[in-house]
């Protein structure tokens, strides 16, 4: 991938153009020159240099506006041969890195970068051409290990783009806490343990800092255990603010939904760790299958900490290298590996515990060499971990980014379900009670209900439970009777009159046959306001007193009330329902309303044919009312009932005599019998299911991948990421003095002309005159300009070749594999 | 510790042939309450201050003698976050024993390790044993801690990280033990951090276990379990994190 971000742009030339081709001379902001040659139509090459032109014409800044942003690079130190002393690194710097920097042959690799960054740019112009891959891979000196991690992984062009948003996140939320503030907490002295930084309060608070800032710039996701591990390995070798900037391309971009609340990502990458393994190594899939071992047991950690927890932190950290350089595929080469190299083993174990076991014990002999008694240096050299990352590379070069993208996405549905369906079970099951509901109902009111809170939550703040509205319109998806009347088409929005007499044609209500147009009216107004006051009545037994919601649970119990019991039960819910004041009876104003809001119910829940003209059975429920009531309890105390007894008809109905009241009157009956359970449709539209967490799958997997395809276009000149592959030239030599920078036909498609960079000595000596011309090459160094090493150096560099060499072929075939 | 670290060193006591029998034991509660540490003490009768948080789930074994039959604990100790929850089936699937942690010093972890209970009595293997441990009994060492919080600084072990708090207990004994009573669990108080109660626990869910049914003819692997142990792939126990598909509700 090449990147070059328009403000680090100096100028651009049209050279060599010819009838068919057009090249471009760029000049960056490090003084180095490129030529980019199109190979593509006229036409759209001409394209591509007004495009380029025209944002370049718009660019907000240049890079010297942005050098306060360079002083935070060490890279711009180490070129410039100063001491950074103990600034711009991580915790390392004061604390030590791990491992044995001699072992590690640290100084050689930083010349070597010395060198390649003269060459090739450094920071924020970095072309990755030539050997930077395997320079990566060969592992990555400690002081430049960060700032190569945040290039690689993209996340400087975030912090480059966003100054001071980190310390303003830290800021703003100095005061607040939350759920994951305390988790962050818990965590925070458990993190990396073994290395010392972490025992310090300086190392603990650095670590705090970066983990709260991202709780509160993605409060969604929040904290999930692993990212401290994660955080903690960042922060040895990177600032805070850089582990921050890095951390959020962890989360939304290589590994998308790893720690979300649901953790659909990691379980989707284990689906397709899975499937990776049924189809490299069947024979081992086969034992699995066979002895029931779940291979996640063993490869969930490796993926949720990068390898961090399991292998020694030493050969993790070349593991992220990789991973940086290359991406998600890189965990899945590793872990094939690991099931590859420990095949035979794997192939004894009976149950996970021994598969788990052998894994364990592999990484604790990573260091040890394969062939100490080997014929040649390097054979002896040949490490464990050496081997396994061979076998990653070697083995399977098959395995690319494209297509674990493939494989998350035709996996993604199966994952998806098994999370929905595991949710769903688990807010099931931790229901206090399931009230008068069976399961199929219960499953069928959890999907009802979820899929309303999602839509309610969309708008605002997203929601744990309902309040009137959401309440009406949840048992509206059930019973339609809890809903306004639906308007018609709304193709004549204009005829006012017109459409609301349509809305009354069409809807099932009970119209008077010998009604004028304003009774009509008036008839939907006072069934509309009866519809009002019933369903806040419902929404009000149902909801919690506290909070004025109704939760999942309340909505399952007031459910069940209507759809579940029986005659009875149905019948004591409605006395309920209507005895406002809890006295046990119900007055008679109290009755009034039950009767006035039963002449909105019946006719919309009795089946057609049934129905009985309403004043009927209204006239002769009110006549039992007076019939069965109960007197007046205190009908002797002349002083407090006395406002009562002005009224004629005072009575007070019972619990009992409210039964029989309504079990004399047939539509009643049938309607607390049978038509209102009825009247609640369960079953499930289609698209109801997976509402929520398809959403969230969606947006992490692709609309994140826009954004910073976004973020990208907006600064680099580069069309679309990864549509730029590298390869060195055949001819160019080693050192890569000549390079070959091309974009790939894919870039064709995107309707982007075909690039090649070439940079030859003669073209960088080129530009060096040039620059002396512009007069800006003061403290600037030239590619060509750069002078040859001297002395001691020179030697560590032909150390360096060598291991450079050695890996070459241990590494196998370098980063061509594209081409 | 008198554990037992390895078979050969058990193996000429008794004239029974010793072999020892599997139990896949798993430990559920909230985060930070102490399940790794426990384990960690069974063990290797350690503990240490600065455990990293669990992830995913770890795996340990330990063998320990309980009468005349060595038990081997296949012990999977399980992630506490809540957002691990989801893969907590993968582990506790056929396992025959479940350690369920709490801390003492925090009610909420009760209430979650009530939860995890709820869970296991429906989805996991009907006979398993169930233990409630109230971990950390050492920060509350004081007997009548209610009635002399602030002397608990003076404690020998007091606690390193509360520094301006001091730690009370929020659990009483009793109150776990009647639910514990009442749900049919076994029920301990446990300190990993003194290794107070902590074999006890192993113990005696060793002793509740139907041993003699497990020593049915079939070879280590899964000895353990009574009649098929293959997963149910439509059913509940089978977590997401599993193959096969798993079930509406
Ligand atoms: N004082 C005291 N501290 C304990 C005890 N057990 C554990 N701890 C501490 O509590 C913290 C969490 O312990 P862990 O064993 O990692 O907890 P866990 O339940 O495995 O946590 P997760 O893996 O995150 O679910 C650590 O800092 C331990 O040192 C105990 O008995 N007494
Ligand atoms: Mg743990």
């Amino acid at each position: 991938m090449f990147v070059l971000p328009l403000f680090a742009v100096r100028r651009v030339e049209r050279v060599h153009s010819t009838a068919f081709t057009i090249a471009l001379s760029i000049t960056n902001w490090h003084q180095m020159r490129m030529i980019l040659r199109l190979e593509s139509s006229l036409d759209a090459s001409d394209n591509f240099c007004c495009a380029l032109r025209d944002q370049l014409k718009r660019r907000g800044r240049t890079l010297k506006s942005l050098k306060p942003f360079l002083s935070t690079c060490f890279s711009e130190v180490l070129l410039a041969d100063k001491d950074a002393g103990d600034h711009l690194g991580g915790l390392g710097l004061t604390h030590g890195f791990p491992g044995d920097t001699k072992k590690s042959k640290d100084a050689n690799k930083i010349n070597y970068w010395k060198k390649y960054m003269r060459d090739y740019g450094r920071n924020l112009t970095l072309a990755r051409l030539g050997n930077f891959s395997k320079l990566v891979r060969i592992g990555l000196p400690n002081r430049l290990r960060g700032e190569i991690w945040e290039l690689c992984s993209g996340s400087i062009y975030y912090r480059c783009m966003n100054p001071g948003v980190y310390e303003k996140l830290l800021e703003d939320h100095k005061d607040n806490t939350s759920l994951s503030i305390e988790e962050i907490e818990k965590d925070l002295n458990r993190s990396l343990p073994e290395y010392p930084a972490y025992q310090t309060p300086e190392g603990i608070e650095t670590l705090r800092r970066v983990l709260v800032a991202y709780a509160w710039k993605n409060p969604e996701l929040g904290y999930c255990q692993a990212m401290n591990i994660v955080v903690s390995a960042l922060l040895i070798y990177m600032t805070e603010e850089q582990a921050f900037w890095t951390l959020n391309v962890l989360c939304d971009r290589l590994l998308p939904g790893y720690y979300s609340t649901s953790m659909y990502g990691a379980l989707l990458d284990q689906a397709v760790f899975e499937q990776l393994v049924r189809e490299t190594m069947p024979i081992l899939d086969e034992h699995f299958k066979r002895h029931d071992i779940q291979v996640s047991v063993a490869s969930l950690p490796w993926f949720l900490s990068l390898f961090l927890n399991s292998m020694p932190l030493l050969f993790a950290f070349r593991v992220l290298d990789c991973f940086f350089l290359e991406g998600p595929k890189v965990l899945f080469q590793v872990g094939l590996a690991l099931l590859k190299v420990n095949g035979e083993e794997l192939l004894k174990a009976t149950d996970d515990g021994a598969f788990i076991d052998i894994f364990k014990a592999y990484f604790l002999r990573l260091d040890e060499h394969l062939y100490p008694n080997g014929k040649t240096a390097r054979m002896r050299s040949l490490t464990r971990f050496h081997h396994l990352m061979l076998i990653a590379y070697q083995d399977f070069p098959n395995i690319t980014n494209e297509g674990v993208m493939d494989l998350r996405r035709s996996l993604q549905s199966k994952v998806i379900h098994g999370i929905e369906s595991f949710t769903k079970r688990s807010h099931l099951r931790n229901l206090k009670e399931t009230g008068k509901l069976n399961k199929e109902a219960l499953a069928a009111v959890y999907d009802k209900y979820y899929s309303i809170l999602f839509y309610h939550g969309q708008e605002g703040v997203s929601q744990a439970s309902l309040g009137y509205a959401g309440y009406v319109e949840f048992l509206g998806s059930m019973a339609a009777w809890c809903l306004p009347p639906k308007e018609p088409e709304e193709d004549d929005e204009g005829q006012d009159e017109e459409s609301s007499e349509e809305a009354l044609d069409a809807s099932p209500v009970l119209v008077q046959p010998y009604g004028q147009e304003d009774e009509v009216k008036e008839l939907a107004a006072l069934d509309e306001e009866r519809r009002l006051r019933l369903t806040q009545r419902l929404f009000d037994a149902a909801k919690d007193e506290e909070t004025g919601q109704v939760g999942f649970q309340r909505a399952v119990v007031s459910t069940g009330e209507l759809l579940g019991g029986d005659l009875l039960t149905r019948i004591d819910y409605f006395f309920h329902l209507y005895d406002v004041d809890s006295d046990g009876k119900l007055s008679q104003a109290e009755f009034d309303t039950f009767c006035d809001e039963m002449a909105y119910l019946v006719p919309r829940v009795l089946s057609g044919d049934s129905l009985v003209e309403e004043e009927a059975w209204l006239v002769s429920l009110r006549d039992n009312a007076v019939r069965y009531a109960d007197p007046p309890p205190d009908s002797d105390d002349g002083v407090t009932s006395a406002e009562q007894e002005t009224s004629e008809h005072v009575f007070y109905i019972s619990l009992p005599s409210f039964r029989m009241i309504l079990l004399a009157e047939a539509p009643l009956e049938r309607l607390f019998d049978t038509d209102l359970a009825a009247s609640f449709r369960l079953e499930q539209p289609p698209q109801a299911y997976n509402v929520r967490l398809g959403r969230e799958i969606f947006n992490a997997l692709w609309s994140e991948g826009t954004k910073l395809a976004e973020g990208v276009r907006r600064m680099a000149v580069s069309p679309r990421r990864g549509s730029v592959r590298s390869r060195t030239d055949s001819t160019a030599s080693r050192r890569g003095r000549k390079s070959t920078l091309a974009i790939d036909t894919s870039a064709e498609r995107l309707g982007v002309p075909t690039v090649t960079v070439q940079r030859t000595d003669d073209e960088a000596s080129d530009g060096a005159s040039k620059r002396s011309t512009d007069g800006e090459a003061s403290g600037q160094r030239s590619p060509a300009a750069s002078p040859t090493s001297a002395g001691s150096e020179a030697m560590s560099e032909v150390d360096m070749l060598d291991e450079v060499d050695r890996l070459l072929n241990e590494l196998g075939h370098g980063d061509e594999e594209e081409v | 510790m008198a554990d037992v670290s390895d078979n050969t060193a058990l193996s000429g006591s008794p004239s029974v042939p010793m072999k020892p029998v599997q139990v896949k034991l798993v430990l559920l509660g909230e985060a930070a309450v102490g399940k790794s540490s426990l384990v960690l003490r069974f063990v290797n009768n350690e503990f240490q201050e600065n455990k990293e948080p669990t992830i995913g789930a770890a795996f340990l074994t330990q063998k320990t003698r309980v009468e005349d039959k060595i038990i081997k604990f296949e012990i999977w100790d399980t992630a506490g976050q809540e957002r691990f929850h989801s893969l907590a089936p993968m582990y506790y699937r056929n396992a025959q024993a479940a350690i369920v942690v709490y801390d003492v010093t925090r009610a909420a972890s009760l209430d979650k390790a009530k939860s995890w209970v709820k869970e296991l009595q429906r989805q996991a293997n009907p006979n398993i044993v169930i233990a409630l441990a109230g971990n950390k009994v050492d920060l509350v060492s004081d007997e009548d801690d209610d009635l002399h919080p602030d002397e608990l600084d003076g404690d020998e072990e007091a606690n390193e990280d509360g520094d301006d708090m001091p730690i009370t207990r929020q659990v009483p004994a009793e109150e776990a033990r009647a639910y514990a009573d009442e749900s049919g669990l076994l029920f301990f108080e446990t300190s990993a951090k003194l290794g107070h109660g902590v074999q006890e626990v192993f113990n005696e869910i060793a002793r509740k276990i139907p041993i003699d049914q497990m020593l049915m003819p079939s070879r280590s692997g899964r000895a353990g379990m009574p009649g098929s142990n293959r997963i149910d792939l439509n059913n509940d126990g089978q977590g997401i994190g599993g193959r096969g598909g798993s079930c509406a509700c």
